[in-house]
C-alpha cells in the first residue's frame, strides 16, 4: 500500500515536472539583460545619453592623462624641464627631439585610445538626435549633449592633428565590427577644416556659462568652443578669425580673471572663474590620481618631497636655463608665478608646483598619496594672450597690448608700454610660456609662432630647444606612429619625416 | 664488509676535512662598513673624490678632516656644479660671457670655511638619527639639519615601513639677511622653501677617524645654486 503510493506520487512528480519544463522558461530566456549596453538597446533615452557623454569625457581622461603624455607631447618637448635620463629616460630623450629614441615606447605613438573616445563620440552624434526629448529629464539636455559631442570630436582631431599631423578622418561610427574598414591618414588641413564645421554646430548647440556650478569648466559650453576655434584658427594662422573667436570668449563668455593672489593655485585645483576647458581630477569625488603603490601608475614627475611625503626622486626638475631665460626682468623675481609655480627654482631640484594638490588617503601615514588638481586645457589667460598674439598679427599693436598687460599686471609685473611687431610677437610668446608653463602648451606655442610668410624665421631657435626652424619645416615635431598598427591596417603610411628611423 | 664500512667512512671524513676550504663567495667578501684607514687615506683610493682630495690639500684640512666625527663629502660633480655656477655669476659680473674659471683659480683660503660646513664634531650614523633630525653645528660654526626621511623609490609601497635615506639641509633665511633658526624647534617650523636639502648617496662608511656620508653628484658645493636668490 505504502509503495503503490510511493510510485503514484513519483508518478505525479514527474508529469509536473515534463509539464513545467516543457512551457515555462519561454520567457525568461527571451528577456533581455537589463543592463545591457549593445547598440540597438542603448541610446533609447535621456539617461542614456547623459550617461553616453559622460563615459565620452572618461575616455577623454584616460587618453590625456595616459603616460602622463599631455605634458610628454606639450612640455618635454619645449625643454623646460631637465629631465633626469636615469630616472625617465623616456622623457629624457624626448626632450632632446628624439621621438624614436631609447626606451621612448609605442604608446607615445599609439592613437588607439583616441580612437575608442571617436567611436563614442561618433555613437552619440549619430544616436543621440533620434532620442524622443519627453525622455530628458531636462529637455535642454538633449541639443546640449549633441553639442558636447560635436566639441569633443573638434577637440579630439585637432589635438590629434598637433601630435601626429595627418590622421584618419572617422566622421562615422561602426555599428558591426565585421564592416568596419580602414581608411588611410586624411591630410591634416582637411582633418581641421572637419573641426571647425564641428564647431561651428558646437557653438550653436552650446550655451554660455552653466547653470550647474559642478559642471563648470569640466564640461563644454558655448565659451569652451569658442576657445578651442580660438586655438584652431591661430594653429592655422588664421589670425582674423581667431581674433573673432577669442572675443566671444572674453566678451561675452562670463570669465573673469582671478586677481587675489591668494587663490592663485585654486586655478589648477580647477572650477576656477577663469577656467575654460579642464579635466575633473578630484579626490573629493574619488576621482583622484593615485601616485603611489605596486598598481598604481599615476606619476607625478615634477613634484617631489615636500610635496609627496615619500618620494625622494625628481624626474623632471627645472632647466634653470629656460627658467632664467623667461624670469630675467628685474622684477621677475617679485613676478607671482616665479613664486607660485615653482618650488625652489634656482636650484638643480626645481620642482613646478601648479599641480600639487595632494591629499593622503591613509592619514598621517602618508604613505598613499592622491592628486586632486584638475588638467587644465583652456583657459581666460591662455585665450586673451592667444587674442594679443592674434591682434599683433593683424598689425592692432595697441590693443595687443592692452590685453597683455592685462595678465602681466595680474602676475604683479610691470606694464609694456612701447613695443611693436616682431619685438612685440616675441613679448606675448614668451609671456604665453611663462603663464601657461607645464600646461601642455609651450611647444606648440613654439612651433605656432613661425612666421607665415617665411616659415624658417620663428622664435624656437631662441629657447635652447632641440628643435630648430629646419626641423620644424621637415616636420619633426609630428609625432612617428606605432608600428603595431600597420599589422591590420595596411593603408596607413608613417609620418614622412620619421620614415626609415624606426 | 667491515673493511668497506670502515674505508666509507674514512672517505667520508677526509671529504669532510678537506674540501670547503675555499671560501665560496667569488668577487669580494661579505659586506663591512669598516675601512681600515683614515678619512683622508680612504678618500683617496677612490677616484670619485680625485678633486676633494686636491681641494683638502690646497686648504691643508687633511687634520680636519682626520678629527671630524661625520663628513659629509663631495664628489668631482659636486665641486664641478659649483665651479659652473660660480663662471656664470662671474660672467654676468665682469659682463664677459666667455670668462671661464678655472678650479685653480678658486679662491681656497676663503673657502676653507666653506668646507668645514661639512665636517662634524659628533658621529651620526643611521642609528642615532631620527625623521626629524638633529640641527647640528659645523666646525665652520654654521648649523645644518641631519635627518632621515622615508622613500618608496624602488619599494613602491611594499613595506609596512618604508626605507630611509640620510639627508643634509642647510636652513636658508626666508628673505634675503633674515635670520635663520637656531635650533631644531626653528626648523621645525619654518617654510619649506628655506630647506635646501641634499640626499646622501653613500651612508654610513667607518674609517679608523670617523664616518663618511658621500652626498649626491647633484649637489652644488656651498649650497651655491640655492645662495644665489
Amino acid at each position: 500500500m505504502k509503495i503503490k503510493k510511493l510510485k503514484y506520487t513519483a508518478g505525479l512528480l514527474l508529469i509536473a515536472g515534463l509539464v513545467s519544463v516543457t512551457t515555462s522558461c519561454k520567457k525568461i530566456l527571451d528577456l533581455e539583460p537589463h543592463n545591457s549596453t549593445f547598440t540597438s538597446a542603448y541610446f533609447t533615452n535621456g539617461i542614456d545619453a547623459n550617461t553616453a557623454i559622460a563615459g565620452a569625457y572618461a575616455l577623454l581622461r584616460s587618453a590625456l592623462l595616459n603616460k602622463t603624455s599631455f605634458h610628454v607631447y606639450g612640455d618635454a618637448t619645449a625643454l623646460e624641464f631637465s629631465i633626469n635620463s636615469g630616472q625617465d629616460d623616456a622623457a629624457y630623450n624626448i626632450s632632446n627631439g628624439e621621438f624614436t629614441g631609447l626606451n621612448v615606447d609605442g604608446g607615445f605613438w599609439n592613437w588607439t585610445n583616441y580612437y575608442q573616445l571617436l567611436q563614442q563620440i561618433n555613437l552619440i552624434i549619430v544616436k543621440v538626435p533620434d532620442i524622443p526629448i519627453g525622455t530628458f529629464a531636462n529637455q535642454d539636455d538633449k541639443q546640449r549633449i549633441i553639442g558636447e559631442a560635436y566639441f569633443l570630436r573638434a577637440f579630439t582631431y585637432f589635438y590629434m592633428s598637433r601630435i601626429w599631423g595627418d590622421v584618419p578622418l572617422k566622421l562615422t561610427p561602426d555599428l558591426d565590427i565585421s564592416q568596419a574598414k580602414n581608411i588611410p591618414r586624411t591630410p591634416a588641413a582637411d582633418v581641421l577644416k572637419q573641426c571647425l564645421a564641428d564647431l561651428k554646430i558646437a557653438e550653436n548647440d552650446l550655451v554660455f556659462g552653466y547653470t550647474d556650478p559642478s559642471q563648470q569648466a569640466v564640461r563644454a559650453n558655448k565659451g569652451s568652443a569658442f576657445a578651442l576655434e580660438a586655438h584652431i584658427q591661430a594653429w592655422l594662422h588664421n589670425y582674423a578669425a581667431c581674433d573673432v573667436a577669442a572675443g566671444q570668449v572674453i566678451d561675452n563668455g562670463q570669465y573673469q580673471l582671478v586677481e587675489d593672489t591668494s587663490q592663485f593655485s585654486k586655478i589648477f585645483i580647477g572650477k576656477s572663474s577663469e577656467g575654460i576647458f579642464e579635466i575633473n581630477i578630484s579626490y573629493g569625488q574619488s576621482e583622484g590620481i593615485a601616485l603611489a603603490g605596486p598598481n598604481n601608475p599615476g606619476y607625478a614627475p615634477t613634484l617631489s618631497f615636500p610635496f609627496i611625503y615619500s618620494k625622494s626622486n625628481l624626474e623632471w626638475p627645472l632647466s634653470t636655463v629656460y627658467i632664467k631665460q623667461l624670469f630675467n626682468d628685474t622684477d621677475s623675481k617679485k613676478d607671482i608665478r616665479y613664486q607660485k609655480y615653482f618650488f625652489q627654482p634656482e636650484s638643480n631640484a626645481g620642482q613646478t608646483i601648479k599641480y600639487a594638490n595632494i591629499t593622503y588617503a591613509d592619514g598621517s601615514a602618508k604613505n598613499d598619496p592622491r592628486l586632486s588638481n584638475n588638467l587644465n586645457i583652456f583657459r581666460l589667460s591662455d585665450i586673451m594672450l592667444l587674442r594679443a598674439e592674434a591682434l599683433n598679427h593683424l598689425g592692432r599693436d595697441a590693443e595687443a597690448i592692452v590685453l597683455l598687460n592685462k595678465v602681466r599686471n595680474r602676475a604683479l609685473v610691470h606694464s609694456i608700454t612701447s613695443e611693436s611687431g616682431d619685438e612685440l610677437a616675441q613679448t606675448i610668446l614668451e609671456e604665453r610660456l611663462r603663464e601657461l608653463f607645464y600646461e601642455g602648451q609651450s611647444f606648440y606655442d613654439l612651433v605656432r609662432t613661425k612666421k607665415v610668410s617665411n616659415p624658417l624665421s620663428g622664435f624656437i631657435d631662441q629657447y635652447n630647444s632641440s628643435f630648430s626652424d629646419t626641423k620644424l619645416a621637415l616636420g619633426a615635431n609630428y609625432w612617428p606612429i606605432d608600428p603595431a598598427m600597420f599589422k591590420d591596417d595596411l593603408t596607413l603610411t608613417q609620418t614622412p619625416y620619421w620614415v626609415g628611423k624606426l | 664488509m667491515k673493511n668497506i664500512k670502515i674505508f666509507a667512512l674514512l672517505l667520508f671524513a677526509a671529504t669532510g676535512l678537506l674540501s670547503c676550504k675555499k671560501s665560496y663567495v667569488i668577487g669580494g667578501d661579505l659586506f663591512k662598513a669598516n675601512v681600515n684607514m683614515t678619512t683622508y687615506d680612504y678618500l683617496k683610493t677612490n677616484h670619485a673624490f680625485d678633486t676633494l682630495v686636491i681641494m683638502i690639500d690646497k686648504m691643508q684640512l687633511k687634520n680636519d678632516v682626520n678629527s671630524s666625527g661625520t663628513f659629509f663629502a663631495l664628489t668631482n660633480y659636486s665641486i664641478h656644479n659649483y665651479i659652473l655656477a660660480k663662471q656664470t655669476q662671474l660672467q654676468i659680473q665682469l659682463n664677459d660671457e666667455n670668462f671661464k674659471l678655472k678650479f685653480d683659480s678658486l679662491d681656497f683660503t676663503s673657502l676653507k670655511d666653506s668646507l668645514r660646513a661639512y665636517m662634524f664634531k659628533d658621529k651620526y650614523t643611521r642609528d642615532n638619527l631620527t625623521q626629524t633630525g638633529v640641527y647640528a653645528t659645523a666646525l665652520d660654526g654654521e648649523k645644518r639639519l641631519i635627518n632621515l626621511r622615508p622613500t618608496t623609490d624602488y619599494t613602491n609601497n611594499i613595506f609596512t615601513t618604508d626605507p630611509q635615506y640620510i639627508y643634509l639641509t642647510k636652513v636658508l633665511p626666508l628673505t634675503p639677511g633674515g635670520p635663520v633658526p637656531v635650533d631644531i624647534s626653528g626648523v621645525l617650523a619654518a617654510d619649506p622653501k628655506q630647506l635646501f636639502t641634499v640626499l646622501c648617496q653613500t651612508t654610513g662608511i667607518i674609517t679608523t677617524t670617523g664616518i663618511l656620508h658621500v652626498l649626491s653628484n647633484n649637489h652644488t658645493f656651498t649650497y651655491f645654486d640655492a645662495v644665489v636668490n
